[in-house]
C-alpha cells in the first residue's frame, strides 16, 4: 500500500515533469547556445587578433575539385589585412590589402584594382552580431567537438538548414577565436569551398607599408559602390518603373528578401537588385528593361539572359545546375 | 603538395590558351611540366619503361590534338591523367589478349565494379647479380602489375603518384566512393601477393 | 570488435596501428592473427614506398613536339590542301592560318554580295549607347562586361556584410571568367 502511494504521488509526477522538460529542451535544440556564442566571439575577433599564416583554398564543383591555391595571410588589429595568392616562379598573384578603412583588391593578370571604402569596424561588427541572432532563428547551429588544425585545438561548429543539410562549417581557434578552417556546402551537402590554415603564427613580424596599396602604373582602378538603400519590393518596383519577375525555383534553404530590394542606376537605366539568401549564403539577381537583345551567356558564376521585355543577370555561388534551374524558372 | 615543377593554375591556363592558338612552344612547356608525372604513372601501370615512353608520347600528342575540347572544367593535369589512364588500360588489355601466359592472373572477372581474385601463380625467380634493393623493387613492381587493371590504376595514382581521392575520381570519372573501395581492395590484394612472395622466400623483409 | 571489423580498419589505415581507436587496439593486443595482418599491411606499405619515382627520359619533350609536327603535317584540312600556296603550313602558328582563311572567306562573301547588289546589314557603326530601345542590335560586349563587373562588385559587397561571411581576402575567388 505504501509502495503504491509513493508511486502515485512521486514517480508519476516526476515522469510527467521529465516529459515536459524533454519537450521544452527539444524545442530549443535547433540552436546550441554554446555554438552560437562561439560564432559571436568569431565575429568579435575579426580584425582584432594579430597573426600571420598560410592558408589553402580549394574550390569544388559538383564535388570535384576545380581550383586550389595557397595564400599568405597577415592580419593586424584593428582591421588591417593582407592576403596574397602564392604563385610559383615569383610572379605576383592576386592581392587583397586593407588598412581597416579602405580595401584594395588587385588582379595583376588583368591589371585591375578595385577600391572599396569600408564602414567603421564597430558598425560592421554590430550589424553582423544582430544578424547572427536572426540567423539562429532560421537555421540549426551545432557544436560538434574539437579538432586540431595547424597545430591548434579548434572548436567545430556547423550551421545547417532546418532540414539538416550543412551550409557552413567553421573550425574556430579555442583561444583566439580566429577561424582556422571553413567549409561551405552546396545544396546537395557537398563541399563547394574549403579554406584552412596549414600554418599560423600569433606573434607575426610586419613590414612597413604592408597594409597600404598603391595601384601600379597602367592598372585600371574601379570603385566598388557603396551598398545602396534597401527598401521593400513594392516601393522598389515603383522607383524602377516595372514589376519584379521572381524565379519559380529556388535552391533549398533560400528565400527572397522582399524587404531588402535595391534600385541602382546603370548606363542611364534603372536596375532592380533582388537578393535571395539562405542565411549563410546569398545570390543576387539583377533585372532591367532590355534596351537591346542580349545573347545569353554564362561566365563563371554569372549568368545573363533575356526573357520577355527584360534582361536578367544572376550572380551566385550555387552550382551551375542550380543556376540553370533558377534561370529557367524566371517567366515574365 | 608540390610535385616537381608545378605550374600555377593561371600559368597553365595561359599556356593552354597559347597552345590552342597553335603555339607549340607553349605546349612544350606544358609537356615539360607534366612529363615526369605522366611517364611515371605509365611506367608503373605498364611495367615496361619503353612502352611507357611510347604511350606517354601518345598521351601528349592526343592532348595537343584535342586541346579544343579542354574546357577547364577539370584541372589540366587530371585531364592528362584521364587520357593516360584510358590509353594504359587499352594497352594492358591488348597485351593480355596477345599474351595470356604472363598475365593470366591479371585477368579479373569484372562484374561491374567488383573484381575477383584469381590464385596467385608460383612465379619463382632465379636470383642473380642484381642488388637486393633492386630485387625488392622488381618484386614489388611485379606484385603491383599483378593487380587487376582498375585496382592497379587507383593504387598507382594514390599511393605512388600522390593524387587525391577527388582528383582520382575526376581522372577515372567514377564516384569518390568507388575510388575508396577500389583502393581498399587494391591494398588487400597487394598485401596478399607480397605475403605469398615472402612465404615462398622470394622476398626478404627486414623488421 | 570482431576480427573482420579490425582488419577493415587496418586496410583503410594501411597497417598504421597508432591510428586505430582504443577498442581496435585492445583487440590487437589479444589477437595474434590480426597483429600479423597489421604487420603484413605495414610491410606492404613500406615496400610500396620503396618504389622509385619514374622520370621521363632525356629528350622526351623534343620527341613529343617532333611527333606533333609529323602528325600535323599529315592531317591538313581540305582548304589547306586545295589552297596550299596560301597557307603557311608548318612554319607559322595556327592563328595565321585562321586569319588567312577568314580573309579568303570575306573576299568570297564580299564578291557574292556584290554580285547580288550590296553588302549585308550586319554592321552597325553606332556606339552601343546610341542604340535605340527596342532595336534588335547586339549590345557591345565591352559595355556588358562593365555592367557585369559593376553587378559582381555590388554582390560581393552584399556578401561581405553577411553574418557568416568569409573574410574579405577569401573573396579573391572570382565570380567571373
Amino acid at each position: 500500500m505504501v509502495r503504491s502511494l509513493l508511486t502515485t504521488r512521486f514517480v508519476l509526477p516526476a515522469l510527467l515533469a521529465a516529459g515536459v522538460l524533454c519537450a521544452a529542451g527539444s524545442a530549443g535544440a535547433q540552436v546550441d547556445r554554446q555554438a552560437l556564442e562561439m560564432l559571436r566571439r568569431c565575429v568579435a575577433a575579426e580584425g582584432a587578433v594579430n597573426f600571420s599564416g598560410i592558408r589553402t583554398v580549394v574550390v569544388f564543383e559538383n564535388g570535384v575539385k576545380v581550383e586550389g591555391y595557397e595564400q599568405q595571410v597577415y592580419e593586424k588589429a584593428p582591421g588591417k589585412q593582407r592576403v596574397a595568392v602564392i604563385m610559383s616562379a615569383g610572379e605576383p598573384g592576386r592581392l587583397f590589402v586593407s588598412n581597416g578603412l579602405v580595401q584594395w583588391h588587385y588582379l595583376p593578370d588583368r591589371q585591375r584594382a578595385v577600391r572599396r571604402e569600408l564602414p567603421p569596424p564597430s558598425e560592421t561588427r554590430a550589424r553582423r552580431l544582430a544578424e547572427l541572432d536572426e540567423l539562429a532563428e532560421r537555421t540549426r547551429i551545432q557544436y560538434l567537438g574539437t579538432e586540431t588544425i595547424a597545430g591548434r585545438t579548434t572548436h567545430v561548429i556547423v550551421v545547417s538548414t532546418t532540414g539538416g543539410s550543412p551550409m557552413k562549417k567553421n573550425w574556430v581557434d579555442g583561444i583566439t577565436y580566429v577561424v582556422l578552417k571553413t567549409q561551405r556546402f552546396d545544396s546537395e551537402g557537398r563541399v563547394k569551398l574549403s579554406m584552412y590554415y596549414t600554418a599560423i603564427n600569433y606573434a607575426p613580424q610586419y613590414t612597413d607599408g604592408m597594409f597600404d596599396f598603391v595601384p601600379p602604373a597602367g592598372a585600371t582602378v574601379r570603385e566598388a559602390s557603396d551598398l545602396p538603400e534597401r527598401i521593400p519590393l513594392a516601393e522598389a518596383e515603383g522607383r524602377a518603373g516595372f514589376k519584379a519577375v521572381l524565379p519559380g525555383y529556388l535552391p533549398p534553404g533560400y528565400t527572397f528578401q522582399s524587404d531588402s530590394v535595391a534600385v541602382i542606376p546603370m548606363h542611364g537605366r534603372k536596375v532592380l537588385w533582388l537578393e535571395f539568401s539562405s542565411g549563410a549564403d546569398s545570390f543576387s539577381m539583377f533585372q532591367r528593361l532590355r534596351g537591346v537583345q542580349i545573347q545569353s551567356r554564362q561566365q563563371g558564376r554569372c549568368m545573363e539572359w533575356s526573357a520577355g521585355p527584360y534582361s536578367f543577370t544572376l550572380i551566385s555561388s550555387v552550382s551551375c545546375d542550380e543556376m540553370c534551374k533558377i534561370r529557367d524558372s524566371v517567366r515574365p | 603538395m608540390t610535385k616537381g615543377k608545378e605550374l600555377s593554375q593561371q600559368e597553365v591556363a595561359r599556356l593552354v590558351r597559347a597552345a590552342k592558338a597553335g603555339d607549340r612552344q607553349a605546349f612544350g612547356r606544358l609537356v615539360e611540366a607534366y612529363q615526369d608525372r605522366i611517364y611515371g604513372y605509365l611506367a608503373r601501370m605498364l611495367g615496361d619503361p619503353d612502352e611507357a615512353e611510347d604511350v606517354a608520347q601518345e598521351v601528349f600528342v592526343r592532348a595537343y590534338r584535342s586541346l579544343g575540347k579542354f574546357r577547364g572544367a577539370s584541372s589540366f593535369h587530371t585531364w592528362l591523367y584521364r587520357i593516360a589512364s584510358n590509353l594504359a588500360i587499352d594497352v594492358a588489355r591488348k597485351r593480355k589478349r596477345q599474351d595470356n601466359t604472363a598475365y593470366s592472373l591479371d585477368a579479373p572477372m569484372e562484374m561491374g565494379d567488383e573484381e575477383y581474385d584469381r590464385e596467385i601463380p608460383d612465379e619463382s625467380r632465379a636470383p642473380d647479380q642484381i642488388s637486393e634493393q633492386k630485387q625488392v623493387q622488381s618484386i614489388v613492381r611485379q606484385a603491383v602489375m599483378g593487380l587487376p587493371d582498375k585496382l592497379r590504376d587507383v593504387m598507382v595514382l594514390y599511393e605512388l603518384q600522390g593524387e587525391s581521392y577527388e582528383d582520382i575520381a575526376d581522372i577515372l570519372e567514377v564516384p569518390l566512393g568507388t575510388v575508396k573501395s577500389r583502393l581498399f581492395n587494391a591494398r588487400g590484394q597487394l598485401k596478399k601477393r607480397l605475403e605469398a612472395m615472402v612465404d615462398t622466400g622470394e622476398l626478404h623483409v627486414g623488421s | 570488435m570482431t576480427c573482420t571489423q579490425v582488419r577493415e580498419q587496418l586496410v583503410e589505415l594501411w597497417g598504421e596501428v597508432a591510428q586505430l581507436g582504443a577498442e581496435a587496439r585492445a583487440h590487437l593486443q589479444q589477437c595474434a592473427d590480426c597483429r600479423r595482418e597489421a604487420q603484413s599491411l605495414a610491410t606492404a606499405r613500406k615496400l610500396l614506398g620503396q618504389m622509385t619515382p619514374g622520370s621521363a627520359p632525356e629528350g622526351f619533350c623534343d620527341r613529343v613536339l617532333a611527333r606533333i609536327a609529323e602528325v600535323e603535317a599529315v592531317h591538313l584540312s581540305w582548304p589547306e590542301r586545295a589552297l596550299g600556296w596560301l597557307w603557311p603550313r608548318q612554319h607559322g602558328p595556327a592563328w595565321i592560318r585562321v586569319v588567312a582563311m577568314a580573309a579568303v572567306l570575306m573576299i568570297l562573301v564580299g564578291g557574292v554580295a556584290m554580285l547580288h547588289g550590296g553588302l549585308g546589314s550586319g554592321m552597325n557603326s553606332q556606339p552601343p549607347a546610341m542604340i535605340a530601345a527596342g532595336s534588335a542590335g547586339i549590345t557591345s560586349v565591352a559595355t556588358r562586361d562593365e555592367d557585369l563587373e559593376a553587378m559582381v562588385l555590388r554582390h560581393q559587397s552584399l556578401e561581405l556584410m553577411q553574418p557568416l561571411s568569409d573574410d574579405a581576402g577569401v573573396h579573391l575567388i572570382s565570380y567571373t571568367y
